[in-house]
């Protein structure tokens, strides 16, 4: 299990990626979003409120670092990586796809819900047809962007440790 | 018992997440300090991050950029030809509205006449026959225009109304050979101003009077004498030359109208008719 100081340290990573990295790397002026793919790759390993906090954590630390409403970002990578660690309960058998899969989909539907929010606070919203496209390459972009995610949050303390621990 | 704990504990915590966050945005949109220092705090850490990396990354971010959307440049680029287009017209017709303004304001400003009603109307259209020094103006009976009402500019006397009707009336020009209009010279002498044919000076017949000399220069008013069909006061046009006829008795004077008679844009009518 990942400790509370590196939790930390990985949001602070992925959240500079993505105001550093990821800025510059737009298709039709949108960009992924990495803190929806912690929030659900969070919420896939750790359960739902592991994957709420996660969320939370690192979408607050990503609405300070950029110019939305401060409690936007959170709120929806919360409810992200609840409803996360809600498909993992659900899932019979685990897949390698399934991270990729949830994070596609976290995209689309935190990008939806964070537009939401937003035009609830009073921001203005782009057309249907525009919104629509901008989720929709960031659900691609962070179905990609997911291995990375998963190995970064990947526990790093040895399996023949672990097995020590748990007193086999 | 122990399930139902654990089940209703992550939904505790996301339900106390979301009413966190919506403090932090009725925090955030009131402007509070704390939440301020903080975003300024974090710019401060990830602002010289961005910037290296934006640096370090701008060619792959330049060659990213035309490749994907290297087909909406061509496309985009026409958009905006077109908008600078219709923005030149756009500004092209609000100079030309600012010099009508400048134009309308310019005309309709009539000190002389500030006790009398007025109807202010564009010129729409030059002599309407081959003979004679005219106009016509976009207002007519409709607006309480008659005919023989005096028309007038900033300047001074442009003519009187000829036909009314009601949505057009035609001017009959100072300039006019058959326009005839009592004046007064000077506040003291009183005369008959006529036109005689447009483009030519006005020519005013007065008695002589040794004691009151017309000069150049002099300013020729209308009397608005019993029975005028102009009030008093508008002015007609500035004396140019005097002569006297041959009997002694009767003085001549051509006057240059100070109106504008042929570039006037607006035209002001003088709602009045003699008394009866």
């Amino acid at each position: 299990m990942n400790s509370p100081p590196r939790l930390a340290a990985i949001i602070v990573v992925v959240v500079l990626a993505q105001v550093a990295i990821l800025d510059v790397i737009r298709v039709q002026g949108t960009a992924p979003n990495l803190v929806f793919v912690l929030a659900a790759v969070a919420g896939l390993t750790a359960g739902s409120e592991r994957g709420a906090i996660i969320g939370f954590s690192a979408g607050f630390l990503l609405d300070l670092a950029s110019f939305t409403p401060v409690g936007l970002g959170a709120m929806s990578a919360a409810l992200i990586g609840y409803a996360a660690g809600a498909v993992q309960g659900a899932t019979v058998r685990s897949s390698r796809l399934l991270p990729i899969g949830t994070a596609a989909v976290a995209g689309v539907v935190g990008t939806l819900l964070e537009v939401g929010f937003g035009a609830v606070v009073g921001r203005e919203v782009d057309t249907n047809a525009q919104l629509l496209l901008a989720a929709l390459i960031v659900g691609a972009g962070n179905g990609l962007l997911a291995p990375l995610v998963v190995a970064l949050l990947r526990d790093p303390t040895p399996s023949r440790t672990r097995a020590r621990i748990a007193g086999w | 018992m122990a399930p139902a704990r654990s089940a209703r504990r992550p939904r505790f915590t996301l339900v106390l997440l979301i009413l966190t966050s919506i403090t932090l945005l009725s925090l955030d949109h009131s402007g509070v300090g704390p939440l301020d220092s903080a975003r300024r705090a974090v710019l401060s850490v990830t602002s010289p991050v961005r910037g290296f990396v934006g640096d370090v990354l701008s060619p792959v971010g330049g060659l990213w950029s035309r490749a994907t959307s290297s087909g909406d440049l061509a496309e985009e680029n026409e958009q905006l030809r077109a908008e600078v287009e219709e923005l030149r017209g756009e500004l092209a017709r609000e100079d030309s509205a600012a010099a009508t303004l400048e134009q309308l304001l310019d005309e309709v400003d009539i000190p002389y006449v500030s006790s009398l009603d007025t109807v202010t109307a564009r010129v729409v259209g030059g002599p309407v026959a081959n003979t004679g020094a005219s106009l016509e103006i976009d207002k007519g009976s409709a607006a309480g225009i008659r005919e023989g009402m005096a028309v007038i500019s900033s300047g001074g006397l442009v003519g009187s109304v000829d036909v009314a009707a009601p949505r057009r009336s035609t001017i009959r020009l100072i300039t006019d050979a058959g326009f005839r209009v009592g004046v007064r010279v000077d506040e003291t002498l009183l005369g008959i101003c006529v036109g005689q044919g447009a483009g030519d000076l006005l020519r005013v017949e007065l008695s002589v009077d040794a004691s009151k000399p017309i000069e150049e220069d002099m300013v020729i008013t209308t009397s608005g004498l019993e029975r005028s069909l102009f009030p008093a006061g508008i002015p007609i046009g500035r004396v140019t030359s005097v002569s006297i006829a041959e009997d002694g008795l009767t003085q001549f004077a051509l006057v240059e109208p100070l109106a504008d008679l042929e570039g006037a844009g607006f035209l002001n009518a003088v709602l009045w008719v003699p008394p009866t």
